[in-house]
């Protein structure tokens, strides 16, 4: 169709009304003409009027066939459904709010649901060609040791770029003093292989790998400039302080560039060859120190199989290098959530959100199609008059449709604004985590074109069911009044549906209780120490430019002032705390072992704190004694292990003064305590090793400092922060607050879980509600003259209600069994997300079970009390 | 009056370029005047029905070959005056020179042999 073409077709929809009056004038014109005509060939004025009237034909369908030639007939004929659909809706209010509001539930849960699936598994990450950038993966996890980072980088075959980088903790000074900020330790050409521009100033070159310490350059976020610096325009060039060190700022990162992992918005950036400065300690030569994540961008062409096999034939030849690598597979995955170790479990737990959100939306769907239908043996009588008039089936069925449709589109668009406002609220909130973690989940075109096509496929859903049943009506039986459904088939399609949609909603209520209970579980969990009543601060000496001596001064004087705090009962302090974000592995051998291969080894979570700690922490010693002021550099190296520890390394449950090896060939350590095992990285973890070093005997730089007491953990914590304070005002601290605060990051995913399954559990019951009223109000409706004949005739109230009730009531219970079924078996997959959570957990399936009876009844007690109050005579006289 | 004499359909297709060739001829005209035109210039033989012709001058409308007005009528009622465009022109030079290709075929067909 040309332009021009389609401009005057559209241009006609401006004067459609113009367009008949016109037509008709035209047309009388006409006819005006030919009776004139056949007056001068001798015609009197009413023959030739008539003559020429007959001569014309319909004028009405020559109208019409005209008007048809515009191509608009299909959106005159919906414009025209829907006005009747509109009258149609406003007549039975009730029954459109319930439609309405169900379908924006479905639909509005669904849209959050795939704009957070779109932002963790779609959207690439905001960089120029995202499709040829993958993160290598070591074994299945994301670390790799940076030697070995630089043999792949220089011998590899398909990579273009490959890069390094670490997330770090640095100190950086603005003019309000020195600030915690989290950022990247990054190799010189991270920036040129994300073909990322510089949105101020330049990025770092390949230079800035050259020499350990050399490079004191740093770019930082736009966010960090726009904050910090007050948005200088000059600011590349100058010089900051990050720990106490000098640094020139090379150039500001854009507005959307965060790094390189979806969630963890880095605020600066500073040359890997920095790492010893910055960190204090220095691993790049280390093999054995797997600290660097590795990702690059694969040259053209090269797919990620070719990729894989070149790093597999490479990760042979390391592992025949060095034993340390020894069984390294290296392994390719989409970039930004860690690797394949972060992507996977959030994709599988993504998805199976996804999967029960869909499973609300067809829920939402049966109860629709079940309430249509219910309504549609309402209207048949209606509906057979209109056929009888001479509406086509297709006409009608047209006409159904567009009802469901704009159902849909209003449930869809309310849907959509809920989500929205849900939305916008997520990605605006900040996890209380001492992390800069963001969620970024503002819908984008793809939210929406999800939306809409959700609303239309609902609309097809349950506008079919509805438009079958039309299209099969006999308009004789139901004029007549006795068009009852044909003997033999007694299940009608509402009669499979409401089971279906019981069996639906008892999954996702299962589901939500099990997280719910999970949840409540987990709070119970023993975690190998007592949170309540235990306040934490954190700092690191190291990053104001402490040496180890000033730092161990500082950390006594610390420790000193806190203790005297009013209120505090104990106090002590460590290089980090389990289940918080810092968590550090150590390799230990048992004393026999002299071949110091990877399979000999065993992996212990470490911690080094100081006297007093399992006391302030709340942990039981199961035998031994707690570490002492003794236990310094001038006394023989010790150690406390947990249960797990002495069990696996030293293969005796009471361990103590038995050794083990830290490290391949490294130093021997004796067990003075064995304490009870606990949680360390996750809740849902097994029971792992962990050891306890004193940390007088082996200094770290980063403290968490941590206060017994009763009173609340927001007021102390303020104190401790300002006791800290009074000693060196300019040291930055973090995780001020309860030590449950701190260890908020570990129950996040569970809050997530058990939010969006509660969410679903509610509109589950909601819909069970909805679609069980409807039915039974159906059926008693369809059943006023039979109930009256029977009270009539003597039936007492409980006669009545199995009368009406016995089938509704099997069929709840039908689909509630399956449901009930279905949840259980699917359920171990929610498992893996929530702690403790068991299916066949006897209080879950109570609970499930109880709470569809409680609805079945209250959604039927409505239709009940009405079937009751039925007098015989006004039902009789009613037909 | 009497009865119309016998009435011949318009070949299929041929009404375009029937109502073009009449415009091009004569100048803007109503629907009336088109088809009493068409009807006088082929001695009665082509009758053009009013179901078809008022579908098809919409259709010529859409297409652009032809443009709307309305104006007085020579007996002083109004009346919609249909006036031939450039791409009205311009299609009737096409549809001419396709029917004359089509009806030297169909001339050769037929031609005794």
């Amino acid at each position: 169709m040309k332009p021009g073409e389609l401009w005057r077709r559209i241009g006609f929809l401006r004067r459609g009304r113009q367009f008949d009056a016109e037509m008709e004038e035209e047309l009388r014109f006409h006819a005006a003409m030919k009776a004139a005509a056949y007056r001068a060939d001798g015609a009197d004025a009413r023959e030739a009027h008539h003559a020429a009237m007959r001569r014309l034909g319909n004028p009405a369908e020559l109208k019409e066939k005209s008007r048809d030639m515009w191509g608009w007939r299909w959106l005159e004929a919906f414009a025209q459904d829907s006005r009747y659909a509109f009258r149609v809706l406003r007549k039975s209010p009730a029954f459109t709010l319930i439609a309405v509001v169900s379908l924006a539930l479905g639909i509005g849960a669904n849209t959050v649901v795939f704009s957070v699936l779109n932002a963790l598994v779609l959207k690439a990450l905001p960089i120029a060609d995202a499709a040829r950038v993958y993160f290598v993966n070591n074994s299945g996890g994301p670390g790799q040791s940076f030697p070995n980072y630089r043999d792949i980088r220089d011998r590899n075959a398909v990579f273009e770029s490959l890069f390094a980088y670490r997330v770090a903790m640095m100190s950086l000074d603005d003019d309000r003093g020195a600030h915690r900020v989290w950022g990247y330790l990054v190799t010189g050409n991270y920036f040129e292989s994300l073909g990322i521009k510089p949105a101020l100033g330049r990025f770092f070159t390949p230079a800035e790998d050259m020499h350990p310490n050399a490079s004191p350059y740093a770019v930082i976020s736009h966010a960090c400039w726009r904050n910090r610096f007050g948005g200088d325009p000059q600011i590349a060039g100058k010089n900051i302080r990050i720990n106490s060190h000098s640094y020139t700022v090379l150039g500001v990162a854009p507005r959307e560039f965060h790094g390189t992992e979806d969630f963890y918005w880095s605020e600066i950036w500073v040359p890997m060859t920095m790492q010893p400065q910055i960190e204090g300690h220095s691993w790049l030569e280390d093999r054995y120190s797997r600290n660097s994540w590795v990702a690059g961008r694969l040259k053209p062409g090269v797919t990620v199989k070719q990729a894989e096999a070149n790093l597999g034939m490479f990760a042979a030849q390391l592992a025949h290098d060095y034993t340390v690598n020894e069984g390294m597979r290296l392994t390719l995955s989409v970039p930004g959530m860690v690797g394949s170790a972060g992507r996977e479990p959030t994709q599988a737990f993504a998805g199976g959100i996804m999967l029960l959100a869909a499973l609300v939306l067809l829920a939402a769907c049966a109860n629709l199609a079940s309430l249509l239908a219910a309504r549609m043996a309402d209207r048949s009588r209606d509906l057979a008059i209109r056929v009888s008039i001479g509406a086509g089936a297709g006409r009608i069925v047209r006409q159904l449709l567009t009802e469901s449709l704009w159902i849909a589109m209003l449930g869809g668009a309310a849907g959509c604004a809920l989500a929205v406002a849900l939305l916008q609220l997520l990605s605006q909130w900040h996890a209380p985590l001492e992390f800069p973690v963001q969620f970024d989940v503002t819908p984008d075109w793809r939210v929406f074109l999800f939306a809409c096509l959700a609303a239309l496929a609902t609309a097809l859903l349950f506008g079919i069911g509805s438009a079958r049943h039309a299209w099969k009506a006999d308009p004789a039986l139901h004029l007549k009044g006795t068009a009852t459904p044909r003997s033999g088939r007694r299940w009608a399609a509402r009669d499979i549906l409401l089971p279906v949609q019981i069996a639906l909603c008892c999954v996702l209520l299962t589901a939500s209780l099990v997280a719910v209970r999970g949840l409540m579980r987990s709070f119970q969990t023993p975690l190998g120490f007592r949170p309540d009543g235990a306040s934490v601060i954190g700092y690191d000496v190291g990053l104001a430019g402490y040496n180890e001596d000033q730092g161990r001064v500082f950390e006594q004087r610390a420790l000193q002032a806190v203790a005297h705090l009013p209120g505090v009962e104990s106090a002590a302090y460590s290089s980090s705390v389990p289940l918080s974000i810092d968590q550090s592995n150590t390799t230990v051998y048992s004393e026999s072992t002299t071949d110091f291969r990877p399979k000999n080894a065993q992996a212990a979570s470490f911690y080094k704190v100081a006297p007093g700690y399992f006391q302030t922490a709340g942990t039981r010693l199961a035998a031994g004694r707690e570490f002492t002021p003794q236990d310094n550099p001038n006394s023989p190296r010790v150690a406390i292990v947990n249960q797990t520890f002495a069990r696996s390394v030293t293969g005796a449950a009471n361990a103590i003064g038995r050794r083990f090896r830290r490290g391949s060939g490294g130093p021997l350590f004796q067990i003075v305590a064995v304490v009870e095992d606990g949680k360390y990285e996750t809740l849902t973890e097994s029971p792992k090793p962990a050891v306890f070093f004193p940390i007088l005997q082996d200094y770290s730089s980063t403290i968490v400092l941590m206060a017994r007491s009763h009173r609340p953990e927001p007021e102390l914590a303020a104190e401790m922060r300002d006791a800290i304070a009074r000693l060196d005002s300019h040291l930055a601290v973090f995780g001020v607050g309860s030590l449950h605060q701190m260890l908020g990051l570990v129950y996040l995913p569970m809050h997530a879980a058990v939010v969006a399954l509660g969410a679903f559990g509610v509109l589950a019951l909601m819909l069970s509600i909805t679609g069980i009223y409807g039915l039974a109000a159906y059926t008693v409706s369809r059943r006023v003259r039979e109930i009256g004949i029977r009270v009539a005739i003597g039936a007492r109230p409980a006669q009545v209600l199995r009368l009406i009730f016995a089938r509704t009531g099997m069929l709840v219970a039908i689909g509630a069994a399956a449901g009930l079924a279905l949840g259980i078996a699917g359920a171990s997959v929610l498992a893996s997300i929530v702690y403790q959570a068991s299916s066949r957990d006897p209080l879950v399936i109570g609970a499930a079970v109880l709470a569809i009876s409680c609805v079945g009844l209250a959604a039927a007690a409505g239709p009940a009390r009405r079937a009751l109050r039925i007098d015989p005579v006004q039902a009789l006289r009613h037909e | 009056m009497g009865k119309d004499p016998a009435r011949t359909e318009i070949p299929p297709g041929t009404l375009y370029m029937l109502i073009l060739r009449s415009l091009a001829r004569v100048g803007p005209m109503h629907g009336y005047g088109i088809a009493q035109h068409i009807q006088q210039l082929s001695e009665e033989v082509l009758q053009v029905e009013e179901g078809s012709l008022y579908p098809a001058l919409q259709r010529m409308l859409i297409k652009g070959w032809v443009t709307a007005d309305w104006a007085q009528s020579e007996n002083n009622r109004r009346a919609r005056y249909y006036r031939l465009t450039p791409a009205g022109k311009k299609q009737l030079n096409v549809e001419v020179s396709e029917f004359e290709r089509v009806m030297r075929a169909v001339a050769n067909v037929i031609q005794p042999a």
